[in-house]
């Protein structure tokens, strides 16, 4: 195997000589990290990662190979892959091709051998910082330059790289979700593609739910014109207050349907209703993130990907309530509206990759709908 | 096992104050000069250094961070590159001062010196060292030094900083 010298450079002027795998080539954006020990193709599929290069802090990637079931939507969103040892060889008997292979051709530059335990003690005390990786310009100085044009990802509209330009329906049902979610009854749900995941997809399948799935463009008319059951709000990437256009078609549809946001779909529902989201020092990104349900006061281990929060003094107490709070740092995890049918929660009960804690939400929304 | 307790805090302390002066004599460019800080300790110790030069004089010094890892002449694999560093991304026409905390055989500075050429032609690099415990291997010496020690090679030289260990002094175990 021979590898290329690459290097990332940090706009804090932390610089990392590695080797390059994957494909060569320069890529910018905000780095962040992400604590999931596995589940390495469904983080690099994720929609909410776009714009984003993600580093591991779990040291050995690459181990199990990539295969076609794993994705969590059609192509990787992921800019930039950071590990602290690739594996170019595989040993599981579901891999189809190394993970080098398959950054390759999907043009995602990657670098291994970096400390990365150092990269991410630096963005926990740091905050988020942008950094770029290259293959071809080994010049510390001149990348420097290029960090210093690039913006932050504050601000910045990415829900319109990902949502798609037409309503579809969801028909892959043939991948194994969990024997946890039988039919509940039949729906007719209306999805609002920010950035979905697939595994919410399979999952609302399972549960017994025919999809549509709407651009996030649509307006309440369009997407009430299915007469759905429920509407469900997805994830999706970057900044929720640069998404303006997202807002109306929500204050429109409450008290209409059953809503349920995940992620993005959760901060745009905060904002519909009044809140406000700020950018986190560091995002929670990873697997293992554990939240309080204040209803039971019972905890979940539960998978979480975002950069930005809602602030829990902005929130109109007279109609909604916190319902979820991050036991790391205390922020607002999920909220429900005290008299309608509309409650969403900041991480993802979907998990791929995470823990399945959060399943009840699903179910949740199933007997909403049922009323 | 301790066999003798060398610095404590405030001798620690004065020496960094003496050889923030030893610089400020032999230096007058002051925009030009890098302190370079070794993993892990003298890190801490050139930002020290920075922060006397700051308060005592008002002048602002550049720092860096250099892990010289990958730079060892005692690595099994030479395909391992990996380097991580910080501020450290051109020494072309710099003065730089390499800070580490224990000088003993010398292979650490050279392989620091390797690094640096590396991101270009500095005009000069000179060595700041807090303790020298002698059993040079390379032609190496302390441009400023804090103290000369002279150790057994069966010794250990353990400097400790607040920053990572809680406490500052430097002892000898045995």
């Amino acid at each position: 195997m021979n590898f290329k010298k690459a290097m990332l450079l940090l706009e804090d002027k932390s610089l990392f000589i590695g080797r390059s795998f994957g494909a060569e080539g320069e890529v910018l954006g905000e780095v962040v990290f992400n604590t999931s020990m596995s589940g390495y193709q469904e983080i690099l599929t994720d929609p909410s990662y776009c714009g984003q290069i993600v580093t591991m802090t779990y040291p050995l990637i690459g181990n199990y190979g990539v295969n076609s079931e794993d994705v969590e939507s059609f192509k990787p969103f992921v800019k930039g892959f950071i590990v602290r040892d690739y594996k170019d060889r595989t040993s599981n008997w579901r891999a189809q091709e190394t993970l080098g292979s398959y950054l390759s051709k999907n043009n995602i530059v990657g670098i291994d051998n970096i400390d990365t335990r150092f990269l991410t003690r630096k963005l926990r005390t740091r905050g988020a910082l942008n950094g770029i990786i290259s293959t071809v310009d080994l010049d510390p100085e001149s990348l420097y330059e290029k960090i210093k044009r690039f913006p932050s990802m504050e601000g910045l509209d990415l829900v319109k790289d990902v949502t798609p330009k037409e309503k579809y329906t969801w028909t892959d049902k043939d991948i194994w979700v969990n024997e946890r979610f039988k039919p509940e009854g039949e729906f007719n749900v209306a999805v609002v593609d920010y950035g979905v995941k697939w595994n919410i997809l399979r999952i609302l399948t399972a549960l017994g739910c025919k999809l549509t799935i709407f651009s996030a463009y649509s307006s309440a008319e369009e997407i009430m014109s299915i007469k759905p059951d429920g509407v469900f709000l997805s994830n999706g990437p970057g900044d929720p207050a640069a998404v303006e256009y997202a807002i109306k078609p929500l204050k429109d549809l409450f008290g209409k349907v059953p809503i349920f946001g995940i992620c993005l779909g959760h901060q745009l529902m905060g904002i519909a209703s009044g809140a406000k989201t700020f950018k986190l020092k560091f995002g929670h990104h990873g697997a293992n993130h554990p939240v309080k349900r204040l209803e039971t006061g019972d905890v979940e281990i539960t998978s979480q990907n975002h950069g930005f929060a809602i602030d829990p003094e902005s929130i109109d107490k007279s109609n909604w309530e916190v319902t979820h709070i991050n036991l790391n740092d205390k922020t607002v995890e999920g909220i429900m509206h005290k008299k309608l049918p509309i409650f969403s929660v900041q991480y993802h009960p979907e998990a791929s990759p995470g823990p399945h804690d959060s399943g009840y939400l699903f179910k949740k929304f199933c007997e909403l709908m049922k009323k | 096992m301790l066999k003798a307790k060398i610095l404590n805090e405030q001798e620690i302390n004065k020496i960094l104050h003496r050889l923030m002066y030893e610089i400020y004599e032999n230096h007058k460019d002051f925009d030009k000069l890098l302190l370079v800080g070794l993993w892990t300790r003298g890190v801490f110790l050139s930002r020290r250094i920075a922060e006397i030069f700051l308060n005592e004089k008002g002048i602002r010094l550049d720092t860096s961070e250099l892990d010289v890892t990958p730079y060892r002449d005692d690595l099994y694999t030479k395909e391992k590159i990996a380097l991580k560093t910080t501020n450290l991304i051109s020494t072309r026409e710099r003065s730089i001062i390499i800070v580490d905390d224990v000088l003993f055989t010398g292979r650490t500075i050279r392989g620091a010196i390797e690094a640096i050429f590396d991101f270009g032609r500095p005009k000069k690099i000179e060595l700041l060292i807090l303790i020298d415990r002698g059993h040079r291997e390379l032609p190496i010496n302390a441009n400023y030094l804090g103290r000369f020690v002279p150790t057994s090679s069966k010794e250990d030289v353990n400097v400790r900083l607040k920053e990572i260990d809680n406490v500052d002094e430097v002892i000898i175990l045995e």
